[in-house]
């Protein structure tokens, strides 16, 4: 394969702006994307899609900042609407319309907590994105995939699962491939959270019997799956730990779906298409 | 309005269609039909001929016998079998054969029979008549050795009752019973597997195989039971026009209930005693409701204390929240005991021709349950009973609705209201502050569009941010607390709560209500002053800490109770008003504020992912 054909392509919308263009989407990295280097890699494959289906998408770049949920769940309003409010000036002055994330927590502070600040907009989560991307046929996977025949079991995440009602799109996709998909006892509205949501991530739990990414780990791993799904940065970040502490991390890996989704139409990527 | 919204007119709907596809179905195909059968074995069937075959006096090899498959014709459920039992055995059946009939008829009805051997094979289909027969027959001996005395006085009295001579032939009230019976069968036709054969086709056609045991119906009230023929034809008229206007055949049942009640009772005699005893039959579904209620609290007092489940424990419920809840359920236990009493010892002074005790129909629950054990009082002692029992009800009752509003069962009452007022946004919108959203616009420099850019004052005029005591709740958020039934699925679903961390979503809302009825009392006692205290000392920080606000304990409320709401407003507190968040948080909202982002990364930073990621996969 020709490297060239394989460099990602990243527009930014100050620039389109300034060229006199509007993309049609808004493509929302949040703070995961832009600094985890293990979600780094999401976003590779994510923006590796969106090249190939020819979307008229554009990032924020450098005017990016963080949505805020954070500092609201930790009880910092003011924190909060300062974020919010930047952002929304942002968005509003480029006359952005449609928001593409692949982070559940920023879904859920766009479609609603901005709204009511003044910024409304529609929003799309990449497991509703891509889900749509292979009902239309432009998102083909090959026939032989890296995971033919593994068992895949799907974590929801909170953010996107009971607060947005986004059940079935993360598991259409993973569907798509030719996977074993198993559930964990406590799946959909009964799924059991991370632990990382309400800006658990930025502390130590509170003393326990246990970790809640351990106990959660546990039961993907009582599935006997040989990769858990996840369509969530902090989900992403908290069951690999589980992995590892569990030391498990010969027998069962932690991918986004959409790393998934790449890999499995790596060797059809036709950019001519 | 919640009203308007579909999500909530589905979830009524869907409620109501439960409660009516039983209530419909059920009680207007099957059971009303089947009053009216028992009304009329109580009343058109000679005692001679009951006596005959199931009395004390009949052969007992041919009483068990017949008692035993009678019941193949009569296609009733177990429900539908109540009634018919209960008037042959107060036609005079023994009680052996009468227990015995009431445990075949539902296993060995004629449908059941054949759709068990179509679908588990013919050697099933006879395993079940057999086994049926047999069991019915060895629980229906073994219930007359257990009440063999009361059965020996029974037989004693049916000898001296002298035979009469039938009133009709036998073959016009066999006409007139199976003519009801056959209504009842086909009107509860089930859908059968397959979809050829007899059983379909009865199926297809049932409404019209119905109607015409309907015109049979008719033709018996007039040429058998005597009833004036432009009375049943109007009538007979009225239920079909009915049927016509009507897409459900439920419609027409009812009229032609209706028709049947009136047009018996206005004719009196021995028709009027047919419905009156039906309605006899009727009323004894409430003891049945009695024995229900009795039989669900001690299945809830052994899930409580002896299976010790786990979301009925934790520390708070401990003392009160444990006592109340048993209190809850041996009231409502004593509370129908007492009902049955009272109607065991009022079944009693009938028998005795005590006045007021005027007949009733036979209350067979209580007559089984009860009478037993008062049998041998006497008058002024079971008009004693009787009474102690009635008042003991009805203070009861009122009693307990007072009871109701000092306890957890509160939930009764508000369970309604508050599902009603629940928010259906999604729960991970947490509403906005105005007063701060005026003081970021001022700081940013953006116009609000409002000419008064006051300074951060709340609506109600106190300038705190978030929520310390009860009075900076919201409205809803004390109702949530006085909704709650403490029944723990919100713990048990609860992240935090299973991982042994402080956290309980049920205790959060207890602690609510408490610290709330503590302020009541305090300003009843007249005072008003502050007593230093505040929510903050029944909701420790760790526990606000811990929540992960996944919602999980939200939705799986029953009654949408919002234990998050009152977290992050008490989080709020602590963060806004007092700066005491954790030193972690403090951190990320310090980065927040200079990077923009919650880790400690300069924000000219941020956009290097892209050119490392044009460098080639990572």
């Amino acid at each position: 394969m020709n490297p060239e054909e394989n460099k990602l392509n990243i527009p930014v919308y100050s620039e389109q702006v300034a060229k006199g263009k509007y993309p049609e989407y808004l493509l929302w990295i949040g703070c995961a994307g832009s600094y985890d280097d293990r979600y780094k890699k999401v976003i590779h494959s994510f923006i590796r899609i969106l090249n190939t289906a020819k979307i008229d998408f554009a990032v924020l770049g450098p005017e990016e900042a963080c949505t805020g949920d954070p500092a609201r769940r930790a009880g910092n309003e003011f924190l909060f609407q300062m974020q919010a409010l930047s952002n929304i000036q942002i968005l509003n002055q480029y006359k952005v319309k449609k928001i593409l994330t692949s982070c559940p927590h920023c879904y859920n502070t766009f479609k609603n907590e901005y709204p009511s600040l003044g910024g409304s907009y529609e929003v799309i989560h990449h497991s509703q994105f891509i889900e749509k991307l292979i009902d239309t046929g432009h998102l083909k996977t090959s026939d032989q995939q890296e995971f033919s025949g593994k068992r895949i079991t799907y974590h929801d995440s909170c953010y996107l699962g009971r607060s947005n009602n986004i059940y079935n799109s993360p598991r259409k996709v993973l569907e798509s491939m030719k996977n074993e998909l198993v559930e964990m006892s406590r799946n959909k509205a009964d799924g059991l959270c991370c632990g990382a949501g309400g800006a658990q991530l930025f502390k130590e739990a509170e003393k326990g019997k246990k970790e809640i990414y351990m106990e959660r780990t546990e039961e993907a791993i009582r599935t006997r799956a040989d990769i858990i799904a996840t369509a969530c940065p902090f989900c992403l970040t908290m069951m690999s730990d589980g992995v590892k502490n569990s030391e498990k991390e010969s027998e069962i890996s932690v991918y986004d779906i959409v790393e998934l989704i790449d890999m499995a139409g790596k060797s059809r990527i036709d950019p001519g298409e | 309005m919640p009203l308007e919204n579909i999500r909530f007119q589905e979830a009524v709907s869907a409620t109501l269609d439960l409660t009516r596809w039983y209530a419909q179905e059920h009680v207007i195909l099957c059971l009303l039909p089947a009053f009216f059968i028992a009304g009329v074995i109580a009343v058109f069937v000679s005692q001679g001929s009951v006596l005959k075959y199931f009395g004390a006096q009949a052969k007992k090899w041919l009483a068990y016998s017949v008692a035993s498959v009678s019941g193949t014709i009569l296609a009733v459920c177990s429900c539908t079998i109540l009634p018919l039992f209960s008037s042959i055995h107060k036609r005079g059946a023994g009680l052996g054969p009468a227990i015995a009939f009431l445990y075949s008829g539902p296993a060995i009805n004629i449908l059941a029979i054949i759709l068990t051997a179509n679908i588990l094979g013919f050697e099933m289909g006879v395993a079940r008549v057999i086994g049926a027969v047999t069991f019915s027959i060895v629980i229906g001996i073994t219930m007359s050795l257990i009440y063999r005395k009361e059965e020996k006085v029974k037989a004693e009295e049916q000898m001296t009752i002298p035979q009469l001579p039938e009133k009709r032939p036998l073959w016009q009230t066999a006409f007139h019973f199976f003519s009801l019976v056959f209504i009842l069968v086909f009107a509860n036709w089930g859908k059968p597997d397959s979809e050829s054969g007899l059983l379909f086709w009865i199926w297809v056609n049932k409404w019209q195989v119905t109607s015409f045991f309907g015109l049979l119906l008719v033709y018996s009230l007039i040429k058998i039971l005597h009833i004036k023929w432009w009375w049943v034809i109007a009538g007979a008229l009225l239920t079909a026009i009915s049927a016509l206007l009507s897409s459900s055949p439920l419609v027409p049942m009812v009229v032609g209930i209706a028709v049947l009640s009136v047009v018996t009772l206005l004719n009196g005699g021995e028709n009027k005693e047919w419905t009156l005893s039906s309605w006899d039959f009727t009323k004894q579904i409430m003891p049945l409701l009695a024995l229900g209620v009795i039989i669900a609290c001690l299945i809830f007092l052994i899930r409580r204390n002896v299976l010790k489940l786990n979301r009925f424990t934790g520390i708070e419920m401990k003392k009160w929240p444990l006592l109340d809840a048993n209190l809850i359920l041996l009231f409502e236990i004593v509370l129908m005991m007492a009902i049955l009493t009272m109607n065991a010892a009022d079944q009693l002074l009938q028998q005795k021709g005590i006045t007021p005790y005027t007949l009733t129909g036979n209350l067979i629950l209580s007559k089984t349950l009860i009478v037993p054990l008062i049998n041998d009082l006497n008058v002024p002692l079971l008009i004693l009973i009787e009474r102690v029992a009635w008042w003991f009800h009805i203070l009861g009752i009122l009693g307990f609705a007072i009871y109701v509003t000092y306890s957890k069962h509160l939930h009764i009452i508000l369970a309604f209201p508050n599902t009603y007022y629940a928010s259906l946004k999604s729960p991970a919108e947490i509403p906005g502050m105005d007063n701060v959203t005026r003081e970021v616009k001022l700081m940013l420099g953006i116009q609000s569009g409002n000419s008064d850019d006051t300074p951060p004052v709340s609506s109600d005029g106190s300038d705190l941010f978030g929520a310390k005591e009860v009075k900076d709740l919201s409205w809803k958020n004390l109702m949530d607390a006085f909704s709650c039934t403490e029944c723990g699925r919100c713990t048990s679903v609860c992240p935090a709560s299973i991982t042994g961390k402080k956290l309980s979503p049920r205790k959060i809302m207890m602690d609510t209500r408490d610290r709330a009825e503590e302020l009541i009392r305090s300003r009843k006692n007249g005072q008003r002053a502050e007593d230093g205290k505040s929510l903050f000392n029944l909701i420790s920080r760790e526990e606000l800490y811990a929540c992960t606000t996944c919602n999980a304990c939200i939705d799986v409320c029953p009654v949408s109770i919002d234990p998050v709401s009152i977290i992050l407003q008490m989080r709020r507190y602590t963060t806004m008003e007092e700066s005491t968040a954790p030193a972690a948080w403090n951190s990320m909202f310090q980065n927040l504020e200079t990077n923009f982002a919650p880790w400690k990364f300069p924000a000219s930073d941020r956009f290097n992912w892209a050119e490392e990621l044009k460098r080639g996969p990572i």
